[in-house]
């Protein structure tokens, strides 16, 4: 057995795994900030609502 | 091109949610995960070892293959490099295809260089020499990484864009130049194993040896997809934070009316609006 042909497949395995990971990782976090985007927007809407309101009344 | 460029341009802004995508990222990767472990036991049980470099010779059956998966990488980027700076036929998706090519290919190409070196510790007895194809290889990757540090910069998005396709055509010149450096200079690197009409491997080794594209292929295919949703989603965050962070501002600066106040609803997403 040669371990430099071993070493090869392994660097090469293990870069493609990682890769994979951490590109998935990132995109589930983007979509975790895009859920929270939406709470902070609802939110943001109903501020807007209620300064409507305020400037409506006065 | 244009019917081309349009028709990539919609399936690239839904990649993010589309489940066409999410389906065949997630098949790829089976597919990727079951070739390479194939590859695995046929390079190291099946497949005989080299008559001249012995047990080294299995390096062979994963480091060509990675080095086309790095042509095909950079060959894209150029590609939609070339479509981006054309006018009429400049859309974003050009622009993401070619970062998400360039990563990829940058994957495989450091890969290559990995690979080459342990095979060349083991053949020639150094991990690293100063041989044309070796050079012009790590040179290709330092103008790629140059690519990526472009884009990180900061500015308006277009200008970026078109200084980035610039840089990848720049970049594609020493493609062919790492191609044929072992043909037009006496190199250490061996001469290409397969060439047209003179193929100098045979039998189990040429099996396992044109498999092995096959499964880089697949490997390329999977990751290549899934760097392309997550470019479209960086984008559509980037657009969101400024459309956000702009009515934020609107709302504390108490300069809302009726004329301009912040409608959610123009927020732009991959699916046209945020609802």
């Amino acid at each position: 057995m040669s371990e430099y042909a071993l070493g090869a497949y392994v660097v090469v395995f293990f870069a493609f795994a990682a890769y994979a990971i951490v590109v998935t990782s990132r995109l589930r976090a983007y979509e975790g900030v895009r859920r929270r985007r939406i709470i902070d927007i609802s939110a943001l809407e109903r501020a807007i609502e209620e300064k409507k309101k305020r400037e409506e009344g006065s | 091109m244009i019917a081309l460029g349009k028709q990539l341009d919609t399936m690239v802004r839904h990649a993010p949610t589309s489940m066409s995508a999410r389906v065949a990222v997630i098949a790829a990767l089976i597919l990727a995960l079951f070739g390479l472990t194939m590859l695995t036991i046929v390079g190291w049980f099946v497949a005989p070892a080299d008559a001249v470099q012995g047990e080294h010779a299995r390096i062979l059956y994963i480091h060509p293959a990675c080095a086309t998966m790095m042509y095909v990488g950079f060959g894209v980027a150029t590609i939609a490099s070339i479509a981006y700076l054309i006018p009429r036929t400049r859309r974003d998706a050009w622009d993401l295809i070619a970062v998400a090519g360039v990563k990829v290919g940058l994957l495989f190409a450091l890969l290559v260089l990995a690979t080459g070196s342990l095979w060349g510790r083991a053949t020639w007895g150094v991990w690293w020499t100063w041989d044309a194809r070796l050079t012009s290889t790590a040179v290709l990757v330092v103008l790629y990484l140059g690519y990526l540090a472009l884009r990180s910069s900061p500015g308006d998005e277009q200008s970026r864009a078109k200084q980035s396709a610039f840089l990848a055509l720049f970049a594609a010149v020493d493609i062919p130049i790492v191609h044929f450096s072992v043909q037009w200079w006496r190199t250490l690197h061996q001469q290409a194993t397969l060439r047209a009409g003179d193929v100098s491997i045979s039998g189990m080794q040429l099996t396992t040896l044109l498999s092995s594209f096959l499964v880089m292929g697949t490997v390329f295919v999977g990751l290549f997809i899934q760097q392309l949703r997550l470019e479209q989603r960086r984008v559509d965050d980037e657009r969101e934070s400024r459309a956000l962070l702009l009515a934020e501002r609107r709302l504390g600066a108490g300069t809302l009316s009726e004329s301009n106040a912040f409608q959610p609803s123009r927020i732009p997403t991959n699916k046209g609006v945020l609802q």
